[in-house]
């Protein structure tokens, strides 16, 4: 696919002003970018570009927290901002339930944002909510998908109650778990249950589109 | 040569009898004892009896007093929320909104009644075994602390967009109550302090960042505190900054299970001592193979000259790490630790 020039220029700003944790730089590379492309390719193109090379390299380990965080409350302010009545084109149409089984809410936060800026329909239950709850929701909401959030390990082992939950209900609601135990130990998300792990905001979102593909 | 003396000789980058072993044992204490979590840090005679009796059950090389990291924030007039199979939490962030900041004052650990009992606990710890085996502790560096006190997305905002004045005024309350804690163990009686700084890791901030926003707080405290420190970062990475740790004034750091231990070694082996890096997450899952696997690779690659202890990656191991991995552990590093001597 042929990207244009200026809408390949914008994002590389954009992300060089996301790294930089610069939301002033942010905006105005936004701005321009929704005077010359219109607000909706800068929804469908230009942030999803810059975010998913940001995925990368937090992926690499070439960027960090901050970095991601900054980029999530940029994103936000530039939803409210210029486009509050905008339908995001939709990468993924689903609907998904997500909460932290402890007090960790960054992770999950962060995730929610990245999720709603892509179209997706979150349900957010905040932070330490137990199993029975996070499963009865997505029943509940007819949720596609559970999002599992934990920082702490006696936490993520919880998740396999959900999945006790779904199977003596016959439910096949996907599971999938983030939350630094998962990166210690490469092989925790299926001890515990889950149906794929997501150590990013972007790598969440193509997890949950090969899960739903499913 | 007794646990205190061997840990010395490794820490003066020499090669004592055998590579010394520290099980950062929090929680196991509770389970020797018949208690739940949050009766067990109730009494400093509890945490106390619980380090010596795993020091008698495991034979390895140190006594943590170090109870949870949320006493730090009940200093400050926090809360603390306890969990039966797991590390306490702090409760709702203690600083709501950023005027909360100018009316929070400098708690003065020998007063807290949170502190007291980790107080009291070094000193019976002291009492008992000063000089034979090290007594160590953690302490939350300033830099990370206020994402306790007020949680980590508002700390962000405040570092990463908000007013200077306001920052710096909470880092200068931080520094002192750091500085004043770290001290106060020393006087009780610890030999050496973990000085935890999860958000100086890879994961969370930048080298420029580091450099830009907590360098100069972590070294000006550390400065000011009068013993032995170590720089930890939870299980995190600091490879990127590993050339300034020594310039913190910390005599040692501890290395992340994903961190490459044998360059680690190769660059700064020389200026400062080496924690680690068994994976303290992966080895509730680990078969006693695996365990000596691991054992033998980090000695392989930090043992070499002194200058290392080994140690799990976190400084705290999971409550879910059993028995037999745990002796495995020790057994492997007496087996395989003696730094190829024959005898």
């Amino acid at each position: 696919m042929l990207i244009d020039k200026d809408e390949w220029t914008f994002s590389s700003n954009l992300l060089e002003s996301l790294m930089d944790c610069d939301r002033f730089k942010a905006r105005i590379v936004l701005d321009e970018a929704a005077k010359s492309l219109g607000t909706e390719k800068v929804f469908s193109d230009v942030i999803p570009r810059a975010l998913n090379s940001l995925g990368e390299r937090w992926a690499k380990g070439e960027a960090a927290l901050t970095q991601i965080y900054a980029a999530s409350r940029i994103i936000e302010e530039a939803m409210d901002r210029l486009s509050p009545n905008l339908q995001t084109t939709s990468q993924l149409k689903c609907k998904v339930v997500i909460g932290a089984l402890d007090y960790h809410g960054l992770g999950k936060n962060i995730i929610t944002k990245f999720l709603r800026a892509s179209g997706v329909e979150v349900i957010d239950l905040g932070t330490s909510i137990s199993p029975e709850r996070l499963a009865e929701a997505a029943i509940r909401n007819k949720a596609d998908a559970i999002l599992v959030s934990a920082l702490m390990l006696h936490a993520c082992l919880r998740t396999e109650r959900i999945k006790r939950i779904l199977d003596s209900q016959g439910l096949k609601i996907p599971i999938m778990v983030g939350g630094a135990p998962f990166n210690f130990d490469s092989t925790l998300w299926r001890k515990v249950g889950a149906d794929a792990k997501g150590r990013n905001a972007c790598e969440t979102f193509k997890e949950l589109t090969e899960l739903l593909k499913k | 040569m007794n646990s205190y003396d061997r840990v010395m000789t490794a820490l003066s980058h020499k090669e004592p009898d055998r590579v010394p072993v520290f099980l950062f044992l929090t929680l196991h204490g509770a389970k020797e004892q018949g208690l739940t979590l949050k009766e067990y840090f109730s009494k400093a005679e509890n945490v106390a009896e619980g380090q010596l009796k795993l020091l008698d059950k495991y034979d390895h090389d140190c006594l943590y007093s170090f109870f949870y990291a949320s006493k730090e924030v009940e200093a400050f007039g926090g809360t603390t929320i306890f969990y039966e199979d797991g590390p306490p939490n702090a409760g709702s962030p203690l600083i709501q909104k950023l005027e909360d900041i100018d009316r929070l004052t400098c708690p003065d650990p020998q007063e807290s009644e949170a502190l007291k009992e980790p107080l009291k606990t070094i000193k019976l710890l002291a009492k008992a075994k000063k000089g034979e085996v090290p007594i160590v502790s953690a302490m939350i560096s300033p830099f990370s602390l206020p994402s306790m006190l007020m949680g980590l997305e508002q700390w962000l905002d405040l570092l990463l967009f908000g007013d200077r004045i306001v920052r710096d005024k909470l880092l200068d309350v931080m520094q002192s109550f750091c500085v004043s804690w770290a001290n106060a163990q020393f006087e009780a009686g610890v030999d050496a302090i973990g000085f935890f700084d999860p958000l100086a890791t890879s994961e969370v901030m930048t080298r420029e960042q580091f450099l830009s926003f907590d360098f100069n707080v972590a070294a000006n405290t550390i400065k000011k505190i009068k013993g032995p420190i170590v720089y930890a970062g939870a299980g995190g990475r600091f490879e990127h900054i590993i050339d300034l740790i020594p310039k913190t004034g910390a005599i040692g750091v501890v290395v992340s299970s994903n961190d490459n231990l044998k360059k680690i070694k190769q660059l700064v082996g020389d200026e400062i001592n080496l924690l680690g890096n068994l994976n303290n997450i992966e080895m509730a899952s680990w078969t006693a193979t695996k365990t000596e696997a691991e054992v033998r690779r980090c000695i392989e690659q930090g043992a070499n000259g002194g200058g290392f202890i080994l140690a799990d990656q976190h400084g705290e191991l999971p409550f879910c790490v059993g028995d037999g991995i745990l002796h495995k552990i020790v057994e492997t590093a007496w087996k395989v630790g003696n730094y190829g001597r024959k005898d």
